[in-house]
């Protein structure tokens, strides 16, 4: 069987080729032979637009972010929010509770490929003891509750203008995952990072509920448990990959500025509160659900 | 230039489609303006008062979608498309009249097929409950209203070209090409 | 279903069939993606049409093509353009076909400002080419260099594409924007010699510039310098909020038109009917060149989806030819398809696929990426299928698109002339960036 595999990004986000790639090689080898899988990206559909055309089936698979589609559901962007790893979620039932909400909307889900290592923000100039008082960043509405109890304003841009922004100065930071710097050379316009980081990039990985259904018992199990075992290798391969970029931004010039005490206390907190809050404004009910559970299993900042 | 014999009732018809038209157009020029005005208004308040909107770009971008549909249906009634007629221009007057005909009433039928999917695509769209994927989110289907309209509309200009008098063709698309 | 080479021969031959037929281009556009769509994916694909255009005219960046044509038909409007032909008649004088070096100036100088060579066509269409024409200059020498100037606008920052070609093919984007001036100036001038010589060798190119005009005094030339001073607003108010950080370059277009009505505040041509007819006049043109290309993004998408262009790419990186013929193959190839198929599509497919070839065969990489990059612009302005060529068409009702057609060859063959100089001598390209 071939399937066809949707990515939001080209390979110029390393996790395409670094933990996706892998991802895909391994049910290849472990259903010997039997799936094939060929990656397609952005160029076919663009990102905002992927969940519809996978949950028609014409596309198989999809490998994506949860606020690239937080219009249409948001509990996958809620899995940015949340504190654990995939088999931490597992284990408190929020998997499964995630797999039934996009069931209902024709998507089975494979598996969640959590980068650990969260979002950060990149600045020209370093923090101060008012952190980001009166500068204005990057970022999109997931980042705007942090950003402005950090002191800053929230410039809403889409990514492809955060280099020149940056380099111009008409913004003087931008809110990104810890994994990006490198690919999209930001390090060219921007000297610091902001350390310590928040929250945690979730990847989760989709398939058609028509595919899924069609495939045989013995499959959908090799697939499972192979997604399932994978779940941790990712982390593994992210926590690599932003070793390899930290080194290299290290290289380019670019250096960590601390958030002071004053501020630290409130950052997991913000990022739970305004992730969580966003997502709660589509879907009330399963964030309400989710927030629960979360709690229950302490897995909330 | 001559028209076709028809009704008062018809001839009432075509001329509120025609008032709507332009009432859109109107409408399309309008969202332009204010995309000026937006734009103006956000580089202010961020760069003097530091306190730039959320909602400036989200809005332009709303504004870029409406202009484009509103305007449409009034270009197709003055066969303002660009289009690369070489086989009509290297055809007799007569021939090419019919064939350019033929070819609105193609555009007519493409045109009124891409809004049906429209129309079944907010259909979706409503049941689903999707929103804009911005920072101020408004429900998505309202402005594929505006796409299925521009369609749909232009459709029905393609119509009424294609069933035009050869006089009024003339003026149309080809002089334009 | 059809897939690889002979799905793109299929939709590309669909597709030139449909556009001669006369179709409006949109429409050959749709009719090849709701056919293609029905035959590869059913029914169930229709959406995606939608999901496409949608995507396409919501697009923030693309908000400047409007905006650049509305400051056209503001500075149009304003007399501005008759303002600097007689401040370049007063201070430039006797040279014939000084305006082709106007038409020059003014492309690179507002592509340079906007990074989006159809806002520039169609600005220029509307405000510099009428002028010219009324002068009685020559309309396909006035369209090419029109044309050609706008197509250096991803040559000179801010560009979009750079940007693109950097983080995919992982070059330094501000080595390649340093990269981009030298060869710029280099067309530049490729084109003022051209000019220069088809008005040599036929005068009435440029009849007007055969009146006389007697030596300026120092009166006069400063009365020249100072009418220059409100256009000059324009570009301040573009290039200066760029430059200052005040406005990303989308932004800094509302701040030209802003900038246009004080220009055309300063001639006294100000008033509300005007800006109605600017605004009704841009909010055309911007239609007509938007719903091509929200049309036109899905066929390259399918594309894209067949895996007809990854095909073809692949096949041309597989060929086991020598330096200069795997050159000439891999600029070839994104020369032709970039007449169908969105810059951007184009680049997310091939960039991937070139990476690893560029890296065997020893080419510099900022040397071979900018050819690239000039390579795919002027895909822009190679007919039949370019948005520069329609944004140029759209903003010129009086003319037709053939003429802009066999207006734009001459200068895609300077275009070429200039890639082979750069091939043969990459110091042009690498010296700049070997300095930072
Ligand atoms: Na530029
Ligand atoms: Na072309």
């Amino acid at each position: 069987e071939n399937l066809r595999v949707l990515s939001s990004w080209s390979d110029n986000y390393a996790p395409v080729t670094e933990v996706l790639d892998p991802f895909l090689r391994k049910l290849e080898t472990e259903s010997d032979g039997a799936l094939t899988l060929t990656r397609m990206g952005p160029e076919t559909i663009p990102p905002f637009e992927q969940l519809d055309p996978v949950s028609r089936g014409l596309f198989d698979m999809l490998f994506t972010n949860g606020a690239y589609h937080y219009n249409d559901t948001a509990v996958g962007m809620a899995l940015d929010a949340l504190s654990g790893n995939a088999a931490d979620l597992r284990e408190a039932g929020i998997w499964d509770f995630v797999d039934q909400h996009y069931q209902e909307r024709g998507l089975k889900l494979i598996a969640i490929l959590y980068d650990l290592n969260g979002y950060h923000i990149m600045l020209k100039e370093p923090l101060t003891g008012n952190a980001l008082e009166g500068r204005k960043i990057r970022g999109t509405p997931i980042y705007h509750a942090i950003i402005e109890s950090l002191g800053g304003s929230p410039v809403v841009l889409p990514a492809g203008e955060i280099y020149p922004s940056l380099e111009r100065g008409v913004v003087e930071g931008a809110s990104w995952p810890t994994v990006g710097a490198v690919g999209f050379r930001w390090y060219e316009v921007a000297d610091y990072m902001m350390r310590p980081t928040f929250g945690q990039v979730g990847h989760p990985v989709f398939m058609s509920l028509d595919t899924w259904n069609g495939l045989d018992a013995a499959t959908q199990e090799l697939i499972s448990r192979a997604a399932e075992e994978y779940e941790a290798e990712a982390v593994e391969n992210f926590n690599r990959l932003v070793a390899a970029e930290e080194a290299t931004l290290e290289q380019e010039g670019m250096t960590v500025t601390e958030l002071g005490e004053a501020h630290l206390g409130k950052l997991g907190a913000a990022w739970y509160e305004g992730a969580m809050g966003l997502a709660a404004q589509q879907n009330p009910d399963a964030i309400a659900q989710m927030d629960e559970m979360a709690r229950k299993a302490g897995l909330t900042p | 230039m001559t028209t076709r014999p028809t009704t008062g009732v018809w001839r009432r018809v075509l001329r509120i489609h025609d008032a709507i038209s332009l009432a859109g157009f109107a409408g399309g020029a309008v969202a332009l303006g204010l995309i000026v005005v937006i734009y103006a208004y956000e580089v202010t308040v961020r760069y003097f008062f530091i306190s730039p909107t959320m909602w400036a770009s989200d809005f332009v971008s709303f504004l870029l979608l409406i202009s484009v549909f509103l305007v449409i249906p009034w270009l197709s009634r003055e066969g303002g498309h660009v289009a690369v007629t070489l086989l009509p221009d290297m055809m007799p007057a007569r021939w090419a009249d019919r064939f350019l005909r033929v070819g609105f009433l193609v555009a007519a039928i493409v045109c009124l097929w891409s809004a049906w999917i429209s129309v079944q695509e907010t259909q979706r769209l409503i049941e689903r409950g999707t929103t804009t994927l911005t920072t101020v989110r408004i429900p998505k289907w309202t402005l594929i209203a505006f796409v299925t309209y521009g369609l749909a509309n232009a459709g029905l200009y393609f119509l009424r070209v294609a069933a035009r008098p050869t006089a009024r063709l003339q003026t149309g698309d080809t002089s334009h090409a | 279903m059809l897939e690889g080479i002979p799905a793109v021969s299929a939709a590309i031959g669909l597709l030139l069939f449909l556009m001669a037929l006369g179709l409006p281009v949109f429409i050959a556009f749709m009719l090849v993606n709701l056919a293609a769509v029905g035959a590869i994916m059913g029914p169930a694909g229709y959406g995606m049409f939608i999901n496409s255009v949608y995507d396409t005219t919501t697009t923030g960046a693309l908000v400047t093509i409007p905006l650049f044509i509305l400051m056209g038909e503001v500075l149009f409007r304003s007399n501005a353009v008759d303002v600097l032909f007689r401040s370049i008649d007063t201070l430039v004088g006797h040279v014939k076909g000084r305006q082709y070096v106007l038409a020059i100036l003014l492309a690179t100088v507002f592509s340079t400002l906007s990074g989006a060579a159809m806002g520039v066509a169609a600005m220029l269409s509307r405000s510099l080419l009428p002028a010219m024409i009324g002068r009685g200059y020559d309309p396909r020498l006035s369209i090419g260099n029109i044309l050609a100037g706008a197509s250096l606008a991803p040559l000179i920052p801010p560009s979009v594409l750079v940007i693109i070609i950097g983080t995919i093919a992982g070059v330094s984007i501000a080595g390649l924007l340093v990269a981009g001036i030298l060869p710029g100036l280099m067309f530049a001038a490729l084109f003022l010699g051209y000019s220069f010589f088809r008005v040599w060798r036929n005068p009435a190119l440029a009849p007007g510039d055969e009146a006389p005009v007697s030596r300026p005094g120092a009166g006069e030339v400063a009365m020249a310098l100072l009418r220059l001073v409100p256009f000059s607003i324009v570009i301040m108010m573009v290039m200066g909020l760029i430059l200052l950080g005040v406005a990303t370059p989308t932004e800094a277009g509302a701040m030209g038109v802003i900038g246009a009505l004080i220009t055309a505040a300063i001639y006294r041509k100000l008033s509300l009917r005007m800006i109605r007819d600017s605004l009704t006049a841009s909010a055309r043109v911007a239609a007509m060149i938007l719903i091509i290309m929200a049309s036109s993004k899905l066929f390259s998408q399918l594309l894209a989806f067949t895996g007809g262009a990854t095909a073809l790419a692949e096949l041309v990186v597989g060929l086991e030819l020598g330096r200069w013929s795997m050159l000439f193959l891999l600029m070839a190839l994104p020369f032709l398809l970039c007449m169908f198929i969105d810059q951007i599509a184009l680049m997310l497919i091939v960039i991937p696929i070139y990476g690893p070839i560029v890296a065997s065969l020893g080419f510099d990489p900022i040397w071979f990426w900018l050819l690239f990059l000039v390579n795919i612009t002027v895909g822009g302005m190679t007919p039949p299928f370019g948005y520069t060529l329609f944004a140029l068409k759209s903003g010129w009702p009086d003319g037709k698109l053939t003429t802009v057609f066999s207006a734009a060859w001459p200068f895609v063959g300077l275009f070429v002339i200039g890639m082979i100089i750069l091939a043969i001598f990459p110091g042009i390209a690498t010296y700049l960036p070997s300095l930072i």
